[in-house]
């Protein structure tokens, strides 16, 4: 296994709720939390939760101004990697067609970056154009929306 | 290359020179160092462009292209923001119509936003784009549109996100991009993006104010 492979499908990632993607007056999230090419999560099997926790709020905090304290991590949410990608394998409302998005989570282990906490348990869940499967092609609103709802999302301790 | 209001951290002795004095272009390198070349624009108004800071050097300039000589993302200098400053210049920044669909936690929730980094969620993701957060005030003060509950938040690309749910609790969320808004409409599946200007308002006003049984 190596930086961009597939993880097994079997397997469960985390998705950290930060303060930007999280009301907590409103008591909901934006799928906009999935609404990129590229969705950081990082997975179970190579880290514990606590582990892996510790490094999404080591990275937040060294990005918060010392006047934004109040800001933190809300909570997280773990989703089964089968069921992330099968989001994108049936129609959206009122269409007949697949969405133009398929998804896959890949290794992308985290090293010696600059300003950014080592996690080899870093992975990232990718758009990719249906008809162009190598063209990378950004998760659409409805289907991040889907991946909102599938992640199963608990508040930090 | 990013337009719009831009907070920036300038070179010291650009506090010494009244802003009209700068002529373009102009180098400014920000206290990590990250150097960056401002053109300003021909319209602006110095009596509303610039906010200085006698203390931490902070200046505000409005519709100025800013472009990044190392490569870094083009708005890390919201991390200079400092408080007192970021609460005045949201009050310039928003409109009465978007502080009050917003209301006083939605504000501050807001204000938040600004005091975040380049990298906050992963390596691409941006700081605050202050032209997001005037393209959400336009939008609220052209359709005195008001959905009740309405969720604020940010996206990894530094755009301020609006969301809020019909009493069948589906899920309208809007995203303010420099030049455009993204909308998505759960109810039916639709999505879309329209342009920010008073045709594209008026037909997202349309789409995203419709009873949802119709």
């Amino acid at each position: 296994m190596a930086k961009g492979d597939e993880i097994c499908e079997s397997e469960v990632v985390v998705r950290a709720a930060m303060y930007p993607y999280w009301d907590a007056d409103q008591g909901r999230g934006t799928p906009s939390a999935f609404a990129a090419t590229e969705v950081s999560v990082s997975r179970l099997a190579i880290y514990d939760l606590e582990r892996i926790i510790s490094i999404f709020k080591a990275d937040f905090d060294g990005r918060v101004h010392p006047d934004g304290s109040s800001m933190d991590i809300c909570g997280f949410g773990q989703g089964i990697v089968a069921s992330i990608t099968c989001q994108a394998e049936t129609p959206m409302q009122n269409s007949t067609e697949l969405p133009n998005v398929v998804l896959t989570v890949n290794e992308d282990p985290i090293s010696n970056e600059t300003g950014v906490t080592n996690n080899p348990s870093h992975a990232l869940i990718c758009g990719w154009d249906r008809e162009n499967p190598s063209q990378p092609r950004k998760i659409s609103r409805g289907i991040a929306k889907r991946l909102l709802n599938i992640f199963s999302w608990s508040k930090r301790d | 290359m990013s337009k719009g209001l831009q907070y920036c951290s300038p070179a010291s002795h650009l506090n010494t020179m009244g802003i009209s004095q700068i002529l373009m272009p102009f180098q400014i390198r920000d206290s990590n160092g990250n150097e960056f070349v401002v053109f300003f624009g021909g319209q602006y108004q110095p009596a509303t462009v610039s906010i200085n800071v006698d203390d931490d050097k902070t200046s505000v300039f409005r519709d100025v292209d800013i472009f990044s000589s190392n490569k870094i993302p083009s708005t890390t200098q919201s991390s200079f923001v400092k408080n007192g400053l970021l609460q005045e210049s949201i009050a310039t920044l928003i409109s009465e119509e978007a502080r009050n669909v917003l209301g006083t936690a939605g504000l501050k929730r807001l204000e938040n936003f600004f005091r975040l980094k380049s990298g906050w969620d992963g390596r691409d993701s941006k700081p605050i784009n202050l032209s997001s957060v005037e393209a959400f005030s336009d939008f609220f003060t052209s359709t005195s549109f008001c959905p009740k509950r309405l969720g604020i938040f940010m996206s990894g690309r530094g755009n301020v996100v609006v969301n809020w749910l019909d009493q069948h609790e589906h899920l309208t969320e809007l995203e303010f991009e420099p030049s455009s808004v993204d909308y998505f409409i759960e109810r039916n599946g639709e999505e879309g993006t329209v342009p920010r200007n008073k045709l594209g308002f008026s037909k997202l006003f349309n789409v995203v104010e419709q009873p949802f049984d119709l």
